[in-house]
């Protein structure tokens, strides 16, 4: 089917071994050919000349040698009877007798070889080529003892043409059957070949199936003996192939899958310490720049990594080192350096595991800064009370026109700690979650104003003029009163503080179907840099400005916490230079409620 | 064999970048010593620079071994000649640091001239155009590299007008000029990092592209970018 399109199997082999037998049989059947031509030729010539002898014997005793004259005539008769010509011979070799020619136009036969072994040994055999018969005959002469002495000799001979004839015979049939057992052994090894060389080409095209990927496929061959074996070993292998390949790819499939689950940067590097496999998570620490294939250095140039790389390939253990790297963002990591051993005592490679610690580093900078800032602002204050104090203890407290301006100094002071602390535990309740928060229908409206009413003086202090920016249709909203004042105060009280000319609005929108409330100022601004650090408990911008108009650095964050704990949202912009806006967005269903009521 | 080439390729680069990064942590030190008054980052700084002179005489054996091994042509050639002169600028900034972190010493012996506001921010480009630089390097990014030639004129113009400011400083009470002498020192030892971050963004332009683009005019390293 298929295996007749594909390239066939090369022949040559088939072609030689084909050869060799054939060769070898050829001459093996030639080798006995000549054998068996040998042994019969020999044993019929062994076999003619014992019987020519016993007739030699028979003809001789009833050959009357003394009378010649009635010799050719009984030679005739016994030819006829024998089939051999017969020649009687004296002992002197004179002919007295012969069955084919007149015995005495004959020479004398005494140098005939047959004759002169028959004086001598009673006996004498030779072949010998007749040129009268133009055939190989057998002579065979034979002493005849009468009456206990020797009388002559009786010579037969035959013509040993049967004998080549048979041997011919046989030559021809041995031939003949060679002719067949040639084709026949031909045609069986053909197919023989055909029948190999199509088990060879089915396996040959397995394997290559099987490198090429295609498994978990079965070889049947049909019965073919050693073939069978090759292929169950081919099956089996098949089959261990498809499991381990399997297992592999599960294997590879469980690390893929842990590296792009894990939250860390993960780099695996080889012993150069160049780059080859990363965590998805990867991406987020080092944003687009390429990792595998680079070294270590490429990616995290800081010293502090490189030392702890430097320990790692020294003195092959685990090394720790804290790193700040600044793409695509600032993060602080911790990095845990391990070499990998594949083989014991050489190293193989590292594997670098970045832990992003940015949040907790901030939290830490949060809560050292907030100790660090109670202290100094409740210290500034204490301070002054204190050195007040001392000055009109001192003698000041006489002076009564200085000593009322330090007592107010004090006073002014103590407020300020008192504030501070209010701030303080209002914040810790709401971060405590002990304020809650009261909803009811609140009217806008009266909510600026008491707002306005408390800020009025401070805002005519500085020349600035407040302003109200409520649309019709939407002066309700659903908040806690109080606490939606204590926001609103904070906000414009922030806003007067940063503003030297012009305007501070509080205003209520409405934006696609979402109310929100804004305080927008004319003043200085606030630089990008800082924004998402503002609400963070004592964050100031600029720290002196704030603290020469008695600001908490608290209230922002206060306001914060209020927005949040209504379930609001808060937004910053600003422009330096330009003014700052503050916008609180509601809850998406207030304009519902608000429309309801 | 040709793996054994890129190995010392890769060898070479890391520790060109050590030296990049030790000279970084050097420059950021020594400005942090300088608006913090902090003697002993100070002289910590000082004292950490010989380990970068020495990088500097390793990284250049190397090189030359590298050359005399390999006879090396094309790329690496080039990579080769750009890390020799590379490591002179970035040695030359390490003495930069230690200079600043002198002057800074010398500074805590009287108070503060002046708040320092354009020095860091002068500090914070120069170091920025030393990272780019030694960014391009590694990412073999030719338009980065040129980046950073063209961010030289704004630390140039900084200098300039710290210089004036400090002038002035200088004409209002000869009391100020020893201090105001060492700060305009130190705003020249800046504006020297960020010529020395030029040339190796210029050899990194080279290693690139092949191309010299040294003490041409900005407009047209441009106009060839395009």
């Amino acid at each position: 089917m298929n295996t007749e399109n594909l390239p066939p199997i090369k022949q040559g082999l088939f072609r030689r071994i084909f050869a060799l037998y054939g060769m070898l049989l050829v001459l093996s059947i030639i080798g006995t050919e000549l054998y068996v031509a040998g042994t019969v030729r020999e044993s019929r010539t062994r076999d003619l000349r014992k019987s020519l002898s016993v007739q030699a014997d028979l003809i001789g005793q009833n050959v009357p040698f003394r009378d010649p004259a009635v010799l050719d005539e009984l030679c005739r008769r016994l030819k006829d009877a024998t089939g051999s010509r017969v020649t009687i011979i004296t002992l002197a070799g004179k002919v007295q007798g012969d069955s084919d020619h007149a015995s005495a136009s004959m020479d004398n036969h005494l140098t005939r070889v047959e004759v002169q072994q028959a004086i001598l040994s009673g006996t004498g055999s030779v072949v010998r080529h007749s040129d009268t018969l133009d055939s190989n005959m057998i002579y065979l002469a034979r002493k005849i003892t009468q009456k206990g002495r020797a009388a002559g000799i009786v010579r037969l001979s035959m013509p040993l043409g049967d004998v080549d004839a048979s041997v011919r015979t046989l030559r021809i049939r041995m031939l003949l059957a060679v002719v067949a057992i040639l084709l026949m052994t031909g045609l069986f090894s053909l197919w023989q070949i055909e029948r190999v060389r199509r088990l060879t080409v089915q396996i040959r095209d397995f394997a290559r199936a099987l490198a090429k990927g295609d498994l978990g496929q079965r070889l049947f061959l049909g019965r073919a003996g050693e073939f069978d074996e090759i292929a169950d070993s081919l099956n089996s292998m098949s089959l261990d192939l498809k499991h381990s390949i399997a297992a592999t790819e599960e294997e590879r499939n469980r690390l893929s899958v842990i590296l792009s689950s894990i939250p860390d940067a993960l780099l695996i590097s080889d012993a150069q310490g160049i780059i080859r496999l990363t965590s998805a998570a990867s991406r987020t620490f080092f944003g687009d720049l390429p990792l595998t294939g680079r070294q270590f250095i490429e990616v995290v140039r800081d010293r502090h990594f490189l030392a702890a790389l430097d320990i790692v390939r020294r003195e092959h253990r685990s090394e720790t080192a804290e790193v700040t790297l600044d793409r695509p963002s600032e993060q602080h990591c911790i990095v845990r350096i391990s070499p990998l051993f594949y083989r014991a005592g050489e190293l193989s490679g590292m594997v670098a595991v970045f832990h992003d610690v940015t949040q907790l580093k901030k939290l830490e900078q949060v809560r050292k800064d907030f100790v660090a800032n109670i202290s100094h602002e409740i210290r500034t204050p204490i301070t002054a009370i204190q050195g007040f104090a001392e000055t009109l203890l001192d003698g000041a407290i006489d002076d009564r026109e200085n000593s009322r301006k330090f007592v107010e100094t004090i006073r002014e002071n103590s407020k300020r700690i008192n504030s501070l602390v209010e701030d303080l535990m209002t914040i810790s309740k709401i971060e405590l979650g002990v304020i809650s928060v009261e909803r009811s229908v609140v009217a806008f409206q009266d909510a600026a104003d008491a707002v306005f009413a408390v800020l009025r003086d401070k805002a005519v202090d500085k020349g600035l003029e407040l302003r109200r920016d409520i649309p019709p249709g939407i002066g309700v909203i659903q908040a806690d009163r109080d606490r939606l004042i204590q926001v609103l105060t904070n906000l414009v009280e922030n806003a007067i503080k940063f503003t030297d000319r012009g305007s501070v609005t509080l205003g209520i929108t409405e934006n696609n179907d979402r109310t929100s409330i804004y305080v927008s100022d004319t003043g200085i601004g606030i630089q990008e840099k800082h924004l998402p650090r503002l609400g963070e408990r004592f964050y100031r911008v600029d720290a002196a400005r704030s603290r020469t108009m008695g600001g908490t650095g608290l209230g922002l964050a206060i306001v914060k916490h209020l927005v949040k704990a209504h379930g609001w949202e808060m937004r910053i912009k600003s422009t330096l230079g330009k003014g700052t806006t503050v916008t609180i967005l509601l809850e998406p269903d207030q304009g519902d409620a608000a429309q309801m009521d | 064999m040709a793996h054994q080439k890129e190995q010392d390729i890769e060898a070479l680069k890391e520790r060109i970048l050590k030296m990049g990064s030790l000279v970084e942590d050097a420059i950021r030190k020594a400005v942090k010593a300088l608006v913090e008054r902090d003697r002993d980052l100070a002289l910590g700084v000082i004292d950490g620079d010989a380990i970068v002179n020495t990088l500097d005489v390793e990284i250049e054996e190397e090189c030359i071994r590298f050359l005399a091994i390999w006879q090396p042509s094309g790329s690496n050639l080039r990579f080769v000649t750009t890390a020799i002169k590379i490591i002179t600028d970035l040695e030359r900034m390490g003495d930069l640091a230690v200079d600043i972190c002198e002057r800074s010493v010398e500074l805590l012996d009287e108070p503060q001239l002046k708040p320092y506001i354009d020095i860091p921010r002068m500090a914070e480009a120069s170091q920025k155009m030393l990272k780019d630089s030694l960014d391009a390097f590694v990412a073999r990014d030719a338009d980065k590299a040129l980046a950073v030639c063209a961010a030289d004129d704004f630390v140039d113009n900084l200098n300039s007008q710290i210089f004036n400011e400090l002038l002035i400083y200088m004409l209002q009470d000869p009391k100020n000029i020893s201090r105001a002498v060492r700060l305009s020192y130190i705003t020249k030892y800046l504006e020297r990092v960020a010529d020395h971050a030029t040339n190796i963004a210029e050899m990194v332009v080279y290693m690139v592209r092949g191309k010299v683009i040294r003490h041409m005019a900005c407009e047209i390293r441009n106009s060839d970018k395009t």
